[in-house]
């Protein structure tokens, strides 16, 4: 089947144009509120409560990749990469728990660099840094991508036309109302989110029942149907992990913890889980109604938003187009923001210029901003094939931090040296997995590798760490 | 004996189980990490040394 713009440009364009001075208006509005010092800024004040934190969480893990990726996945390995890839939502339920000590023990903290500065040194922030600035590029990479070739494909978008509408209305609304612009923002979104799937959903197996769906796969494809499919099992657990490793570990997820109210912060968690699950699992099952169709897609993270134009006309390629557009918006907003934080708190107050007042520090966090946009887009100007490739690699290093970051909150004898070891051996067995087994199993081993080494040199030579110490004032 | 291609589609199937069961057991045990530092925690002094 080939790739055709199902959504005439008029119509494209005119939706770009309603949601991005929406979304910028709204940006620029709630930026305004606040004291308008660095922790407003980087953290909306530090008091966002349960509706808007749990919205937030929810938007910021639809990612491009949950509405490209999950129907590839249902499309490629059937009932196994669908379910397997709702598993990700795991990393935000079993955060939760941490969030709340996090909050508990840092109340002055502001990112995840610090938790890991504090509690295992600096040795070990370099290599934490190092691993969550290649997985965040790539992060980035994959909604920049995934923005370029949505827009491409549902209206004819100039690919490089679509990712700088994209990153660029994220970048203006996040670079004038900060953290509370973001927040506000992808609450809408989320609405937005799940309302329209669930209409994209109802229509499509009102026209192509499940009965039908089911029927088709087991004559067509009913290795789809097995759940005992070898490459269905590579996946199984993987996206456990990787989400846990990505959740654990990046800035995203730390930041929406210190600007939450502690009272809601462990219940948010969940709750955001428990709704990102059902975007997966909507979105993968249209992956499935294509193979049954007996479709074929020269670009496999194309089925989606093709499937819907196909099966609900213009308005199905509507619909898709909002959604993918407010997924990939609140993802890249949230990325942008606390990625900025990171690199003005880390970087450019802690190391650089510890002297730097308050106003200097929110202007850091501003430029970069605007920085992380332009390296986004020159990073991401040649076009992949498929998002998987980048998606899985950065698998395999951000799952190293996941016992290194738990151990450091529960244990008081979790040793530093063992942390590093951790994360630096798991990432190197996790990238031969991706490199000689497959892509899908890299976070399984990585976790493994770094879990065995953070038990045994915990265990074996422990440390007494102060909890106190992690009380830094700001 | 079993032809060559059954052979290698039986090694593929056993090395995709045995990977199922070590992310299993690699999931479990990080739930179990993070729910036991959860309920250590619960009700304690955040900063308690003891």
């Amino acid at each position: 089947m080939k790739a055709e713009p199902f959504l005439a440009p008029g119509l494209a364009w005119a939706l770009v144009v309603l949601f991005s001075v929406l979304w910028i208006a709204l940006g620029v509005a709630w930026g305004r509120r606040g004291k308008g010092d660095a922790d407003e800024y980087m953290l909306a004040g530090r008091n966002i409560g349960l509706a808007l934190s749990t919205a937030t969480l929810m938007a910021s893990w639809v990612t491009g990749n949950t509405t490209l990726l999950a129907p590839e996945f249902g499309y490629k390995t059937g009932l196994w990469g669908m379910f397997s890839y709702a598993l990700a939502g795991l990393g935000l339920i079993l955060f939760a728990p941490l969030a709340l000590r996090i909050k508990q023990l840092m109340p002055h903290g502001r990112t995840s660099g610090d938790f890991i500065r504090l509690r295992y040194g600096r040795f070990a922030w370099l290599v934490f840094m190092v691993i969550t600035a290649i997985y965040t590029l790539g992060f980035l990479m994959t909604q920049a991508m995934g923005a370029g070739i949505l827009l491409q494909s549902l209206s004819g978008f100039d690919y490089h036309v679509g990712m700088i509408v994209v990153i660029g209305v994220a970048m203006l609304y996040t670079l004038y109302g900060g953290m509370r612009a973001v927040i506000g923002t992808d609450f809408i979104q989320s609405v937005l989110i799940m309302v329209l799937l669930a209409i994209v959903a109802v229509l499509a197996f009102r026209q192509f029942p499940a009965p039908a769906v089911h029927a088709r796969l087991i004559n067509s494809h009913a290795d789809h149907l097995n759940l005992l499919l070898p490459a269905g099992l590579l996946i199984a657990w993987n996206s456990a992990l990787f989400s846990m490793g990505e959740v654990f570990h990046n800035n995203i997820w730390w930041s929406r913890v210190f600007a939450s109210r502690r009272s809601v912060v462990m219940t948010s968690f969940v709750l955001g889980g428990l709704a990102w699950m059902s975007v997966p699992i909507v979105t993968g099952s249209i992956g499935l109604v294509a193979l049954a169709r007996g479709l074929e897609f020269p670009q496999v993270n194309m089925v989606f938003p093709v499937m819907a134009a196909d099966l609900l006309g213009v308005g199905g390629a509507a619909l898709v187009f909002v959604v993918v557009f407010a997924s990939l918006t609140s993802t890249l907003d949230s990325l942008l923001a606390s990625t900025a934080d990171l690199v003005a708190e880390d970087i450019y107050f802690r190391l650089l210029r510890p002297q730097a007042s308050d106003a200097q520090l929110k202007q850091a966090a501003r430029v970069t901003v605007v920085g992380l946009a332009v390296v986004t887009l020159l990073l991401s100007w040649p076009r992949l094939d498929s998002l998987a490739s980048v998606l899985f690699f950065t698998g395999a290093l951000v799952a190293s931090t996941v016992w290194p970051v738990a151990c450091g909150l529960y244990w008081p004898h979790a040793n530093r040296n063992a942390a590093i070891v951790a994360m630096v051996s798991g990432s190197v067995v996790g990238l031969l997995a991706y490199v000689w087994i497959a892509p899908y199993c890299a976070a399984v081993f990585s976790t493994a590798v770094s879990a065995l080494v953070m038990v045994v040199g915990s265990v074996r030579w422990p440390e007494r760490f102060q909890w106190s110490l992690l009380k830094e004032a700001p | 004996m079993l032809p060559e291609a059954s052979r290698l589609v039986l090694d593929e199937v056993l090395w995709s189980r045995l990977i199922f069961a070590i992310g299993a057991v690699v999931t479990a045990a990080t739930i179990a990490l993070v729910l036991q530092g959860h309920f250590t925690w619960l009700g304690r002094e955040p900063f308690d040394e003891g």
